[in-house]
């Protein structure tokens, strides 16, 4: 009846035609008409987009973690050492650091007290008795260490060197019942012996009732004995009573060196030398 | 003579631990003497043959790393042996709970000979006033480690007893 050409040409302008009213659709004020149909048509596709969604997801994401990355177990693997390494470097780094803030001052002192001979010192155990305070070094008379020479850390006095084996010294601490330190005052020169207690203070003794001494003042060696160089810093005043009776004032003193977390110490190897030490 | 040894090697190994290890740490500022409860378990439990050698190289060795008197520990070791040596033919002692008591009592013995030292020591010292903080941080400390310190010390016997079998001290108990 008709052509084939003709055909084909009613079908081109059906078409169209059938483009133009669909695009006029868009151009249409109603949009109840226009909503309507694309809630209809999500309302079909929408779940189907889901669930095809949620399939290629699932590949994309079965690809990228198991599929492709067969290799990554070995990359893993070499992080993991790389990051060990990482991490062991930086604990000797920090210890580095710790060490040199440890030694730094030390080093200080050694340069700025050149008439003293002085000797580093491991503390390697300490007193194991409460009622004590003695401290073990590895020092002993292979190094010159003698029993008598005063130990020393940059923050002041230590203890006396009392027993010294090849290898080996013992130091009894400052705090020590043992211990005495003919003293004075920095700021009176008012003399006094300073004595362990065995507990993380002094005693300064035999300090007259009329001296002046106050709270917060520093104990130095006096250097009179021999022992002790003069100028070494024990501690400050932390209490005192003065009484109206008696001849002496009761002074407890706290030593300005954390005895508690000694590490390293200096041994004092030519303690004759009267050397007042910086501050 | 080797049972002799090994108890020897285990009392340095406590002397060494406590003041090399224990004696670093801030918890264990004011410590407590390890050696107590193995002489009062040497004391208690094995024969003196075994247990007085062992006591008196531990002293000695003590003594050496302490300021104190020289022979305050030897002198404590030993007396807190005898003593106790003793009072095992009075009592029969095998529980946990009495080695600590027993131990307990051994501290306050030990840290008595030390106060008396050092009432006596060239500047005599009254008896400080943290003196009983010190003593109930010990006795804290004793009470904490006590039961695994005798476990371990079986244990730790018992393990000697059987490699040594063949000494005349093996297998001794009381």
């Amino acid at each position: 009846m008709f052509s084939k050409k003709t055909l084909l040409a009613a079908g081109a302008i059906f078409l169209i035609v059938l483009n133009v009213v669909v695009f006029s659709f868009n151009y249409l004020r109603r949009p109840s008409f226009k909503s309507a149909a694309v809630y209809t048509l999500f309302f079909i596709i929408g779940p189907v987009e889901n669930a095809f969604s949620s399939l290629a997801s699932g590949m994309a994401n079965t690809w990228d973690h198991y599929i492709f990355l067969s290799g990554a177990s070995e990359e893993n693997d070499e992080l993991k050492r790389r990051l060990a390494v990482a991490g062991r470097k930086l604990h000797e780094c920090r210890e580095e650091i710790k060490l040199y803030h440890r030694v730094k001052p030390f080093a200080d002192l050694i340069s700025a007290t050149p008439s003293l001979k002085l000797l580093t010192a491991s503390i390697v155990a300490k007193d194991p008795s409460p009622w004590y305070r003695a401290v073990m070094i590895n020092r002993g008379s292979k190094h010159g260490v003698r029993a008598g020479l005063p130990v020393i850390v940059p923050e002041g006095l230590v203890g006396r060197v009392t027993a010294v084996s090849y290898a080996y010294a013992k130091v009894v601490l400052v705090v020590d019942p043992n211990s005495s330190v003919d003293a004075l005052v920095e700021r009176t020169r008012s003399r006094g012996i300073v004595t362990g207690n065995s507990g993380r203070e002094c005693r300064f003794d035999y300090a007259l009732r009329q001296s002046d001494i106050s709270l917060g003042d520093m104990v130095i060696s006096s250097g009179f004995g021999g022992v002790y160089p003069k100028g070494i810093r024990i501690g400050r005043v932390t209490s005192l009573v003065r009484r109206n009776s008696g001849l002496f004032q009761e002074i407890v003193i706290t030593p300005g060196v954390d005895l508690q977390r000694l590490e390293e110490v200096m041994v004092v190897l030519n303690p004759q030398v009267s050397t007042m030490l910086p501050k | 003579m080797m049972l002799i040894f090994c108890h020897i090697c285990l009392a340095v190994f406590i002397i060494a631990f406590q003041a090399g290890v224990l004696a670093y740490l801030p918890i264990y500022a004011r410590p407590c003497d390890f050696m107590i409860p193995l002489a009062v378990y040497l004391a208690l439990y094995r024969r003196p043959a075994e247990g007085l050698p062992a006591l008196l190289i531990a002293g000695a060795f003590m003594d050496a790393l302490s300021s104190g008197p020289i022979g305050v520990y030897i002198t404590t070791y030993i007396w807190i042996f005898l003593v106790f040596k003793r009072m095992t033919r009075l009592l029969h002692i095998h529980y946990a709970v009495l080695f600590f008591i027993i131990s307990c009592f051994g501290l306050l013995f030990e840290n008595t000979v030390f106060w008396i030292a050092a009432l006596f020591s060239a500047h005599p010292q009254p008896f400080p006033a943290t003196g009983p903080a010190i003593v109930s941080v010990q006795l804290a400390w004793l009470a904490v480690t006590a039961p695994f310190l005798f476990a371990g010390m079986e244990k730790y016997f018992k393990a000697v007893d059987n490699v040594t079998s063949g000494s005349r001290f093996s297998a001794y108990k009381g």
